[in-house]
């Protein structure tokens, strides 16, 4: 517990929280961002997502997939891919190199980015099965993640969802912990 | 339907307030207890409740209670669970938003009903949100970050006719790790829209005394 009335005391702690909702998410994906107004560390992230089929199964059976993305784009509103994925772009991380595939038995392997991209804080893939009557076809996931990245004054967090398969309802639910910066050394 | 009531209804010794829709199908479950003593490692000490909503459909309802003293909050444990109390006259989707907030030095206000959401101040430490959608997929979003939410889940399934697999539950913990002033209020919030549901909360919440100053 961390005590007295420094940057990073309980007082000083903050939380806030948004939702988001594609309500007929189609073999195509969105985005949203904010700024950030203040000088902050990022302390948590928390993100409750789900899916589910909105107007019924379309087929026999087939797969559903989400893949949800969260980053932040420094000093900038982040860029987005071509539609109809509209992909969250994160600068290539010049920390790290690009990842490299070993496959012997000549996998179908799909990589994205090729070079893991900088200010990522999220990824989160959905999978499910969609049988003929829609049972069991929803899928969810609860992620904590303690970024503790340092944000300043004209950064943005931008979220991302994308699709494929039966058309469904896909829900973001997103808590942010931070403290203030503001008189930090 | 079940009658609507009135907009504040006090259950069990008056601990714990509750807002809603559907009030007779509304039950609190008074287990607030206090679990440690003054000679509990740092202070320590936990607090639990829970509260389930019997016939969910396409409304929303609340509980809230006061904080007494300074604390600092420093854990919750959320856990929620919905099913289908009988079989649907048709498939269908089902799903339940659940969240927790703080109302800060004033009991919590609420929105209009059926929905009877959290009304939680705009922050601004963040700006409003935007939006990159370029297939004009149909969306729905708060329109910007809301301050002094800490829980927020979002449960979802499908409903087939035989009511296979259609629950859906999540349990979350999180550590706001937040100082909370006497007078300031916890508050807790259930809405659906789809095929009728119960809806149930259980809560455990961690702090220690004083203020965190």
């Amino acid at each position: 517990m961390a005590a007295g009335s420094g940057p990073r005391s309980p007082l000083n702690r903050r939380v806030v929280s948004f939702g988001w909702e594609l309500v007929d998410l189609f073999n195509n994906g969105a985005d949203v961002y904010f700024p950030v107004e203040v000088d902050m560390h990022l302390i948590a992230v928390e993100v409750d997502i789900a899916t589910m089929l909105f107007l019924g199964p379309a087929a026999p059976g087939e797969p559903l997939q989400v893949l949800c993305t969260g980053a932040i784009g420094r000093g900038a509103p982040p860029s987005f891919g071509p539609p109809p994925k509209a992909a969250l772009n994160q600068p290539a991380s010049s920390n790290v190199g690009a990842i490299a595939v070993y496959n012997p038995s000549d996998l179908d392997v799909a990589v994205d980015p090729s070079t893991a991209g900088q200010g990522g804080f999220l990824r989160i893939t959905l999978k499910a099965w969609s049988p003929a009557d829609g049972s069991a076809s929803s899928v969810s996931r609860h992620v904590r993640t303690t970024p503790n990245i340092r944000l300043d004054r004209g950064d943005y967090l931008g979220f991302h969802m994308e699709h494929s398969g039966p058309l469904v309802d896909a829900e973001l639910q997103v808590v942010i912990g931070y403290h203030l910066r503001a008189g930090e050394s | 339907m079940p009658e609507p009531i009135g907009r504040r209804q006090v259950l069990g010794a008056g601990a714990l307030a509750l807002t809603g829709m559907s009030a007779g199908a509304i039950v609190g479950m008074p287990s607030v207890a206090s679990a440690t003593t003054a000679t509990s490692p740092g202070n320590s000490q936990s607090i639990s409740f829970g509260w389930a909503v019997d016939d969910l459909h396409d409304n929303g309802a609340d509980v809230s209670f006061e904080v007494l003293v300074d604390l600092v909050l420093v854990a919750a444990d959320v856990d929620v669970a919905t099913v289908v109390m009988s079989l649907p006259p048709t498939a269908g989707f089902q799903e339940v938003l659940c969240q927790a907030a703080i109302s800060r030095q004033a009991p919590p206000a609420y929105g209009p009903a059926p929905t009877a959401y959290l009304q939680s101040p705009i922050t601004t430490d963040f700006g409003k949100v935007a939006f990159y959608n370029p297939s004009n997929i149909y969306t729905v979003s708060d329109g910007a970050p809301l301050q002094d939410k800490f829980v927020s889940i979002i449960l979802k399934s499908w409903v087939p006719l035989d009511g296979t697999a259609s629950s859906a539950s999540r349990h979350v913990h999180t550590e706001p790790n937040m100082a909370l002033q006497q007078g300031d209020y916890l508050m807790f919030h259930m809405d659906h829209s789809g095929v009728e549901v119960k809806g149930e909360m259980q809560v455990v919440l961690d702090y220690e005394l004083g203020g965190g100053g």
